[in-house]
Order: structure tokens, then C-alpha cells, then sequence
């Protein structure tokens, strides 16, 4: 193996399921050392496609590899140098954090103390405690601390931040950066652009099983803040668009929801000119916010571009 | 478990304390023909007693492949349904290693809980007989055991061919019933494959296996156990059956202990197989 092969690598990859297609010829390349952000709505193919890197399932067709070695003929071998927290991460109920540790640790025949580990996510205090009794939130940093023993070359994360509460996703995240900053790989899928734009340094985005886009995060970023939608509280009632705001240039599109005034702009410079409006139109804004577009939003903006 | 191991040792002391020796030139129980009155008074009839239907929900034959298919029904459906499958998966463990893990813990259990059976049934035949054959209750004992591992096998295999906890239950039900009211032996029959097709029935290997320590009694080549229950009955037949005693090559001890290795082997290479290729959605 050279440093040139890809920690991961899916090439042309299918995966049905009877009549559901759940991945449609995939491929797919991180490269060694990455922090790279697997996008996609629920439903998408993310978790389907993180079962085929852990040989939770065979593709129907095509290779999955990881630093070089098909996961289906190499699995102790691909395993020894992952570590990984699945969607649905379950604990034994009966056993307590730190016998969760103990068994990952003699699994992968590390020295190192478990207490460590819980302490990294902090759990230390409820090392004693049975993994039944941890709350969602517990239960997922566990899950993350048996993915960190014995130093995994490339760690698969299936939402890693998700159901935790903004402490525990701060230390998630940190301790996902230290993990690259020690060379490790590191492969995060998330339905929320939000958590990887903070994590990886590139993503893609996976629609019904079919990769819609790739891009360095930076980009992505660029792309969405280009658009953003201003979400604006008006002291009456709106009851209709007017057509003054219509009229400006840069405004895409424009619409009541609910009691709030919705209107998407083509770039951040148009916001100021649709309060002016507003304002000119005689209509009192009481407070307005900036939305960003939703992931959905970036998919629609690809398949835009693409089709255009 | 606690309650079935109770219930076990239960069974083996009210068979143990409740059989009587023939006191004729030969006989017939449910399970086995006596050809002979032994000349020291001992526990065969006891030891042999645990294992007829006779005592219905209290024998061995009954209780033993119940305990097997429960200890084994959830071995990988389970695992698989609470998502902790994935959750071992996540790390190098290699699938036989698990299969081995499962089957070496809940094969304790199962030794233990049988082994407290036995235990029982043991001192029960010390109290009740002037002699006991300790080497003759080792050999039973290892066949039950054994025949305990043919089930918890069986129930591997159930448990790794269904989809959830719900149609693996469905399944041993239906399993036990079936060896319960003899499908076996409707479907030898049926083919015409009576009597030689018995030696491959788990519980026919065990019946072999069980009396093969003792030369005056020799297993019935057939099994009824439903029209047992309705007339048992001890039956002087007389020494003529001895022409009997030469069993045939395939009713013999050592293809017992074959098929009783088959039954425990067969089960889980299907369930290692089956654990390669499953698909953790």
C-alpha cells in the first residue's frame, strides 16, 4: 500500500434491496487523512452505505475498499484499522460503560485503560453505570468512545452528533479533530449541512442513492450563502406579496407562511433592499432573520445546475 | 431459568423415586424392551425411567429439547432485532468467534441446568436402589447433555435462518410440536423407510445412547411417544424377544454418537453460514 491508496473507496457501487434500489452505481473516493462529510436527507443511501464499509451488507454490485482491501474478503483485516459508531448504536443493558470498554479494548488487545476512553466522552461518572440506564445522548458517546480504542486509522461515523445536547456534540466534535490531527481519517455522514460544515473539510451529497454533488466545504458554504432566505414579522398580518418587493432585482421568489413574510434572494446584498422596500411600501417590519437554505435547498441548487 | 431448573430437578427425583423394577423374566416399557431381570438390583429401570414419556411433561425427552430450543432461539435473531449484532460487528470480531462466544455461554447454561437435573436424579437413585453404576450414569449423562446441545444447535440454526424474534418463536413451536407428536416418524413411515430411518432421529440416537451402558435392555426401534402416554404398561413378554438384542449396525452406539455429532454439527455450520451472509439493514 502506498500513501496514494484512498482510505476509502467505493467503486460502482449498486445495492438493492427486492425492488428498492437504496445505492445506484456509487463511487466514491476519500483519501487518506480526510475529514470528509457524507450529506444526504434521511432515506438517501447514507446508512446503506455505511453498512457496506463495515460488511453489514454485500453490494449487489460493484467493490467497496477500504485503504486498498475489499471489505467483503478482508473484513478482520479492514476492521482491526476502523473504528466505527453505526446508526442505532445498542449496548449490552446489562453491562456497565466501562465493561463496554474493557470488551472493546481486549477485542482490539489494547493496554490502554477503558477509563480513559469514557473520560474523553465524558462518561466517567457513569462508568459504573449499566448501558441500560444511559439516555440517548450517553448511549451515542459510548458508542464514539468504543470507536476510539486502539487509535483507528479511519473512523466511520454514522450521525455522531446526533440526540446529543450542544456540550456533548462540542466534545464530539473536538475529539473528532483530534483523531485527524493524529492521522486518522475520518468519514461522518449527517442529514445536517450545519454539523458537517464543522467537522469535514470535504463533503458529498447523496440523493436517492446517487452522489448529486462533491465539493470542499468552503464551497458548498459559498453556494448556499449566496442564497439566503429572509424570514420577516411584519406588525399586520401579510396578506399578500407586495408587488413592489417582486419587483426587485435579485428576489427569486417570495410568499406568506403563516404570519411571516418568506422571500429568497439571490445574494446576501439583496436583503437590504428588500426592507427598504417594505419600509418605502409603508409596511412595518417588526423583525426580520436570515435563514440559510436547508440541505434540500443545496440539492435543488445542484440538480439546477446540472440541468441548466 | 431458575424456575426451569427447578422444574428439572423436580422431574428427575419424582422419575427417580417413582420407578419400579420388573419383577418378571423380561418386559417392555415405553421406551425400551427389558430382556431380563438384572441380577443386582440397580437403577437401570431409574435411569432409564428419566427418559420415557411416561412421565410426560417430567421427561427428559420432553424437557431437555425445550430447554435446547430456548437457551438457542435467541442467539442471533435477538442480537440481530436489538441492533447489539452491529454493535459487535463494529469491531474485529470475526463471525465464528461470536458464533463460538454464544455457544460456549448459553452451553453452560444448558450443562448447568441439565447438570442440576442429573444431580438430583443421581442422589435420588442412590436413596431409592442398593446399587448404582456410577459409570453408567457418567455415560447417560453425557448423552443427555449432549442431546441438550443437539436442540440449543437446532435452535441456532432457527434463529439465524429467520428474520425476527417473532417467526423464530413460530418456528421452535412448530419444531417442538412436530417431534412432540412424532412428525418424524409419520413422514419415515410414509416414505417406507420404517424401521432403518429412525437412527437418524436426535431422540432415537439419545434412547440408543442412554442404554447402551446396560446389556439387558435394549431401545425399542420405533417411537410412539403419544400412544405411550395413552398405554403404557409393563408387559411380561418373555426372553423370546432376546432375538431382539442383535441390533443392528445403525441402531448401535457409535452411529448414535455419530448422529448426535451430526445434529450438533450440521445446525451450526448452517448458522455460521448463515451469519457470513446476513444483511444488518
Amino acid at each position: 500500500m502506498t500513501d496514494d491508496t484512498p482510505a476509502i473507496e467505493f467503486d460502482s457501487v449498486t445495492q438493492t434491496f427486492g425492488r428498492i434500489t437504496a445505492l445506484s452505481n456509487l463511487s466514491l473516493e476519500v483519501r487518506s487523512g480526510e475529514k470528509y462529510g457524507f450529506l444526504g436527507p434521511n432515506g438517501a443511501g447514507k446508512t446503506t452505505a455505511i453498512g457496506l464499509l463495515l460488511n453489514f451488507l454485500r453490494p449487489t454490485d460493484g467493490t467497496v475498499r477500504v485503504f486498498g482491501q475489499n471489505v467483503q474478503s478482508n473484513e478482520l483485516g479492514v476492521k482491526s484499522r476502523t473504528g466505527a459508531l453505526p446508526q442505532g448504536f445498542t449496548p449490552y443493558p446489562n453491562l456497565t460503560g466501562r465493561e463496554h470498554l474493557e470488551f472493546a479494548c481486549s477485542v482490539r488487545e489494547v493496554d490502554t485503560d477503558p477509563d480513559n476512553f469514557l473520560e474523553r466522552v465524558g462518561l466517567s461518572d457513569a462508568a459504573e453505570q449499566k448501558a441500560g440506564e444511559y439516555s440517548q445522548g450517553m448511549t451515542r458517546r459510548l458508542g464514539f468512545a468504543m470507536a476510539l480504542v486502539g487509535e483507528p486509522d479511519l473512523l466511520i461515523l454514522d450521525e455522531p452528533i446526533a440526540g446529543l445536547d450542544p456540550g456533548g456534540a462540542g466534545r464530539i466534535r473536538e475529539l473528532i479533530h483530534e483523531q485527524n490531527e493524529r492521522g486518522a481519517t475520518v468519514f461522518v455522514s449527517s442529514h445536517q449541512l450545519a454539523q458537517v460544515e464543522t467537522i469535514c473539510d470535504r463533503a458529498g451529497i447523496i440523493s436517492e442513492g446517487t452522489m448529486v454533488a462533491e465539493a470542499s466545504v468552503s464551497e458548498l458554504q459559498a453556494r448556499i450563502d449566496g442564497g439566503p432566505r429572509l424570514a420577516i414579522t411584519l406588525e399586520d398580518e401579510p396578506t399578500s406579496v407586495p408587488d413592489a418587493v417582486m419587483a426587485i432585482k435579485g428576489v427569486e421568489d417570495a410568499w406568506i407562511d403563516e404570519n411571516r413574510m418568506m422571500v429568497n434572494c439571490e445574494s446576501a446584498s439583496v436583503r437590504t433592499d428588500v426592507l427598504v422596500a417594505f419600509e418605502e411600501a409603508g409596511i412595518e417590519v417588526i423583525d426580520f432573520e436570515t435563514e440559510r437554505a436547508s440541505l434540500e435547498d443545496v440539492f435543488a441548487a445542484y440538480a439546477d445546475t446540472e440541468s441548466t | 431459568m431458575i424456575l426451569f431448573t427447578a422444574f428439572f430437578g423436580f422431574s428427575a427425583w419424582r422419575i427417580a423415586s417413582s420407578v419400579q423394577p420388573v419383577e418378571a423374566e423380561g418386559g417392555r416399557g415405553s421406551r425400551y424392551t427389558f430382556l431380563e431381570y438384572p441380577e443386582t438390583f440397580d437403577a437401570v429401570y431409574a435411569v432409564n425411567g428419566f427418559i420415557s414419556y411416561t412421565f410426560h411433561v417430567n421427561s427428559f425427552v420432553f424437557l431437555v429439547p425445550l430447554l435446547g430450543l430456548i437457551l438457542g432461539y435467541g442467539a442471533i435473531v435477538t442480537p440481530r432485532a436489538t441492533g447489539q449484532l452491529k454493535t459487535l460487528l463494529a469491531l474485529p470480531c470475526s463471525r465464528g468467534a461470536i458464533l463460538l462466544g454464544k455457544l460456549l455461554g448459553r452451553g453452560i447454561v444448558l450443562t448447568a441446568v441439565i447438570g442440576v437435573g442429573l444431580l438430583v436424579g443421581w442422589i435420588t437413585v442412590l436413596v431409592q436402589f442398593e446399587t448404582a453404576q456410577t459409570v453408567s450414569f457418567v455415560v447417560f449423562s453425557a448423552a443427555t447433555v449432549g442431546y441438550g446441545f443437539v436442540w440449543l444447535s437446532i435452535g441456532f440454526a432457527l434463529s439465524s435462518l429467520l428474520a425476527t424474534p417473532r417467526q423464530v418463536a413460530a418456528a421452535v413451536f412448530t419444531v417442538f410440536i412436530g417431534f412432540t407428536f412424532n412428525w418424524h416418524e409419520a413422514a419415515v413411515d410414509a416414505l417406507g423407510l420404517f424401521p432403518d430411518a429412525y437412527s437418524v432421529d436426535p431422540r432415537q440416537a439419545y434412547l440408543v445412547l442412554a442404554s447402551a451402558p446396560y446389556e439387558e435392555i435394549i431401545p425399542k426401534v420405533h417411537l410412539a411417544p403419544h400412544e405411550d402416554i395413552d398405554s403404557f404398561g409393563i408387559t411380561v413378554v418373555g426372553t423370546q424377544i432376546a432375538d431382539m438384542a442383535a441390533v443392528p449396525l445403525h441402531l448401535s452406539w457409535p452411529i448414535a454418537v455419530f448422529v448426535l455429532g451430526l445434529w450438533i454439527l450440521l445446525p451450526l455450520i448452517i448458522t455460521y453460514n448463515r451469519l457470513r451472509r446476513l444483511s444488518l439493514t
